[in-house]
Order: C-alpha cells, then structure tokens, then sequence
C-alpha cells in the first residue's frame, strides 16, 4: 500500500463555544473510506475543512501530499465533492447541468457518458425539479465524477433516500470504483451502509476520532470476545448475567438484543445462557458472536457517539 | 508569458461562464428585464414631463406661435438638466435595486449552500468575486446606458459636448461601482439576503434620495465621495455654469479610491468567509 491519500494531523475546529472537532489525527489509504458518526459528530466540519470551505483553529492536513490550505487549488482539480442536500437549478436538465459544470474543469469527461454511467440516460433531457431524490444524487455523483477525480468527498449521500434509493446509489459507488479506481470518503451515520461497500472507516463521536482502521481489522479487535444474545425479555436476562461471574460489560442494545463480553468460549457462554434461560422462563432464540459492526459501534463507542 | 496570459483569460473565461450560469438564471433575468422598464419608463417621464413643467408657465393665457417658441427656447437652454435627470431617476432606482440584486446574487447563494458546491469547485475566490462584482457592475451600467440612450436616439442633447457627455458616463459609472463595492462588502459581511437587501437599500436609498433632494444640507465634500455624478449633474443642469473640473476629478478619484477599498475588504473578507 502507497502514501495515504489524506493524512489529517491534530485537526480542532470550534464554531463559537461549540468544539466540533477535537483534535483529530487520521490518515484515509486509496479504496472506499467510511466516516461513521451520529448527527453533530464533525463528519461535514471534517469535509469543509479538507475543502478549505472553513479554517481549522489548529492542526493541518494534506490531501495527494499537498496542503488543504496552500494548494486548495490544486486539490480541488483532483476532488470530487457531493455535499448534503445540494442545491439544483430546478428548470435545468441534467445534461444541461452536467455541460455547465465540465466547463469549469480542464480535463473533463463527456456529460453523456456519466448520464449512462449513473443511469439517467433516459432522463437527461427531463427538468431536475421532476427527477426523483434517488435520481438527483446519483446526478450529484455524476458531477462530483466530472473532473476525473482521483478521490471524490461523499458527505451523506444516501440521506433522504429510500430503499430502492439508497441501494442504487451504493452499487453506483461500488461501480465506479471498480470501473474507473476512484476512492471515495463517504460520511454517513449508517453504519450499515457503509459496512457493506468500504474497506476503512473512522468513528467519529463529539468531534473525536473514536476508532479507525481497515473494517476487518475493526472486527477482529472488537468482536472476538462479544457475544450476541437475542431474547424474549432483554433486560430480564441482562439483569440476571450482570450477576454471572463469566459476564462482563453487560449491555442491552435493543429490546431483544444482549451483548455480553466473556473470555469463556461460545459454546460455554451459550450452554450456560440455555441454562439460565430455562430456570428463568425467558425464551432464547440466539447466542452469537456478536461480528456486526452495528453492534460494535453501539456496545463500544455507544456512549462517546451519541451523548457526549 | 503568452502562455500564462492564454491560461488566465481561459481560466477567467471558465469563472465568467459559472458566473453567468449560475447567477443569472430566470428570476435574475427577469429582474433584469424589469429594470430596464422601469429605467427606460423613468427617462421617459423625465423627458416628456421635466421640460413641459418648466417650459410652461400655467398662469398666463397660451399664446399660439410665441409659446410655442419660447418654450422650444427653454427645452434646448435646459437639455442637460434632462438628460442629468434621466440617469439621475436611473441612478435613484439603482440604489434601491442594486442591494436587492447583490443580495439575491451573493448573500443568498453564501446562505443557502450554493456558494459552498461552487467554492468545491476548483475556483479561486478572490478571482470569483472580482467576476461577480464586474459583470454586475457592467449589466447594471449598460441598462443606465441602455434606457437613456434609448431616448437618445430619438432627441440627442445638443447642448451637452461630448467632453461633458464622456464626464457624465463616467460619473454614472463610478456612482454605480460605489453602490455595488460598498453592497458587496455588506453581502460578505452579513452573509444574509435579508440584511443585505434591507441594510443596503435603506442605505443607499436615503443617501440618493437625500442628496438629490436637499443638496444644501448635504456637505459638498460628501457629495463629492459618495456620488461624482450629482456633482457633475450640478454642473450640467446649470446650477454652476463653469464646471470646475478639479473638483469633478477630485470626485471621480476620491469615489473610486473608496469602492476599491470597499471591494478589497469584500475580497479579504470573502476569502477567509466559512462557507
């Protein structure tokens, strides 16, 4: 593996007496990077300031090697960015709109070529104020796509998206990637959609970088001690384990959900929870290793991510 | 050298176009539109009625071929009162338009997120700015020109030379250039549509119309600074019969120092604005 694409070193930012960025130091390898956090986490500050759209107090950070402030240019000739909820001209169609935005690039690709790649070829000529919400985003990936970046900023891009939406707009990102090696940095607070396409994520709760790492790597760390308990009456069977002596960080995260972390082996942890179950009258209907970064992400950073 | 030069006018080409695409859609053009109605309708009035107003007296009995004469007589003595008034209703309009459009075209764009997906892009801001402030300038000025040459076609001033017209354009222009600059400023420091539009057409509103209206109580060196035009408007109208072009320059000088200066903390400003 090369230099990372992006290294950020000891990034703050406050808005007033507000801290949404704490300090943060990461680095984001070439493939599909995710950027986890709930709402207010400093998912979109991060983004503005790799943009150079907003000043950081302290810290720096160089994308392809270049400063984000010095040669802001340069980088923006090798980004591409969708933001959150972008703004269209409504009476513009996406080809007109696509021909628009190829103008401010030196290199640039075909806006047909990108329509077909995105799959709004047959509603290229229709106004963007007709166009579903799936549609105007796969549209935003396009323009994002129009300068031939070597890394494009996703900031929540399937956000008031539907299923259908949604799963449209990850394939696309998977594509594209595939097809051209574009990396992508992707900001959600969905943790399972990101699960599904990146190679890396970072956590990211109150402005702090709780955890980064390949995705695999994140499993093997978290997950081989936690074990996943899926039960009729959660809080009855973690009320009961907090007293067991192989239990340790008792939690429930769901209302038939347990996660429990033990050095006893699963087929121990899953005799003895059958045993309980049975003396106690609560039905069990799973006992698991718990390998789902959901999971991970709310037993572990639960507290930092949300309420801090 | 050439190649560089090639590079800039290409890249200044890209910002002029996003400029235009983006910022001068439908309801622009149509606010476009509608000023040059007004302008033109305002040179009309002016030009239809100022003459008739003073070349009439009402209180004495018409008298055929005489009044007729004598008012032809005052129409020719009083054509650079006219025209002045013409670009003068113009300019009035402009100041409380000027802030509705900058407002619309700037601090609406930086409020609503627009700003950010251009500034993305890769454009460099100050450049950016520069291209805004000009093309808008230059629109606004070419409706003044527009309208009032509009009725220059069919009545060209006689008695106004070109040395003097020359003066009264350009005066038009840096008084326009100074509403724009000092809006501007305003529109990056706000950063708010509503403000923009209300500060700044308040402002620039109450300065015109105290200026064209009670032009005793105004000191002259302000007159000077704020509106090169109404000083040489003085001039033409007849108020002053010789012009003193040190003063008309000093003016000239004096408002175009205070626009660049407006424009340059807009650029400084906008360059470290969080968008």
């Amino acid at each position: 593996m090369g230099l990372p694409i992006i290294q950020i070193q000891n990034l703050s930012k406050s808005f007033g007496s507000i801290d949404a960025l704490k300090g943060i130091s990461m680095n984001v390898d070439k493939g599909i990077f995710g950027l986890i956090g709930p709402n207010g986490a400093g998912k979109t500050t991060l983004f503005r300031i790799l943009l150079n759209l907003i000043t950081p107090n302290t810290g720096s950070a160089r994308i392809f090697g270049l400063d984000i402030v010095k040669d802001s240019l340069q980088i923006r000739k090798r980004v591409g960015v969708l933001h959150e909820r972008p703004i269209y001209l409504p009476s513009l169609t996406p080809l007109e709109y696509l021909s628009q935005v190829s103008k401010i690039y030196d290199k640039q690709r075909d806006p047909h070529e990108l329509l077909e790649m995105v799959g709004l070829e047959n509603a290229k000529k229709r106004p963007i104020g007709h166009l579903s919400a799936g549609m105007r985003q796969r549209l935003g990936i396009a323009q994002s796509l129009m300068g031939c970046p070597e890394l494009i900023l996703l900031d929540e891009p399937t956000s008031n998206l539907d299923v259908s939406g949604k799963s449209q707009v990850l394939d696309l990102i998977i594509r594209i990637h595939e097809e051209l090696g574009t990396s992508f940095l992707i900001s959600s607070h969905v943790l399972s959609e990101l699960q599904k396409i990146c190679t890396g994520l970072a956590f990211l709760g109150n402005g702090k970088l709780l955890e980064q790492g390949n995705i695999a790597e994140i499993m093997e760390r978290y997950s081989k001690d936690r074990i996943r308990i899926i039960t009729s009456d959660a809080s009855k069977l973690a009320d009961i384990l907090r007293d067991v002596s192989w239990a340790e960080n008792v939690r429930v995260t769901g209302i038939s959900t347990v996660i429990v972390t033990s050095s006893l082996d699963l087929e121990s942890v899953r005799s003895s929870v059958i045993d309980i179950s049975n003396h106690q009258s609560i039905d069990v209907f799973n006992v698991g290793m718990a390998t789902d970064l959901v999971d991970i992400y709310t037993e572990v950073f639960g507290d930092e991510g949300t309420s801090l | 050298m050439k190649e560089r030069l090639f590079r800039t006018s290409r890249y200044l080409k890209k910002l002029l176009f996003l400029e235009i695409t983006t910022s001068y859609s439908f309801p622009m053009i149509i606010g476009f539109f509608g000023i040059i109605c007004i302008l033109t309708g305002l040179s009309a009035m002016n030009i239809g009625f100022v003459p008739l107003l003073f070349g009439w007296d009402s209180e004495e009995p018409f008298n055929g071929v005489e009044d007729v004469q004598r008012y032809l007589g005052d129409f020719s003595f009083r054509r650079g009162l006219i025209l002045s008034e013409s670009f003068t209703y113009s300019l009035l309009a402009l100041s409380f338009l000027i802030p509705l459009i900058i407002a619309f075209n700037l601090s609406r764009m930086l409020e609503d997120g627009t700003m950010r997906t251009i500034l993305s892009y890769p454009v460099e801001r100050t450049r950016y700015l520069t291209i805004k402030i000009s093309l808008v300038t230059t629109l606004l000025y070419i409706l003044v020109l527009s309208s009032t040459i509009f009725w220059m076609y069919f009545w060209y001033p006689l008695g106004i030379g070109v040395d003097n017209m020359t003066l009264l354009l350009a005066s038009s222009f840096v008084t326009l250039l100074m509403i724009v600059s000092s809006t501007t400023f305003l529109a990056v420091l706000t950063k708010n549509m509503f403000r923009t539009a209300i500060i700044g057409a308040s402002f620039w509103g109450s300065i015109s119309y105290l200026i064209e209206t009670t032009t005793d109580a105004v000191p002259f060196v302000i007159v000077q600074l704020v509106s090169p035009f109404r000083v040489l408007k003085i001039y033409l109208a007849g108020y002053i019969m010789d012009i003193n072009l040190i003063d008309v320059y000093l003016s000239l000088a004096g408002s175009v120092f205070i626009s660049l200066v407006f424009m340059l903390l807009a650029v400084i400003i906008f360059r470290r604005t969080e968008v």
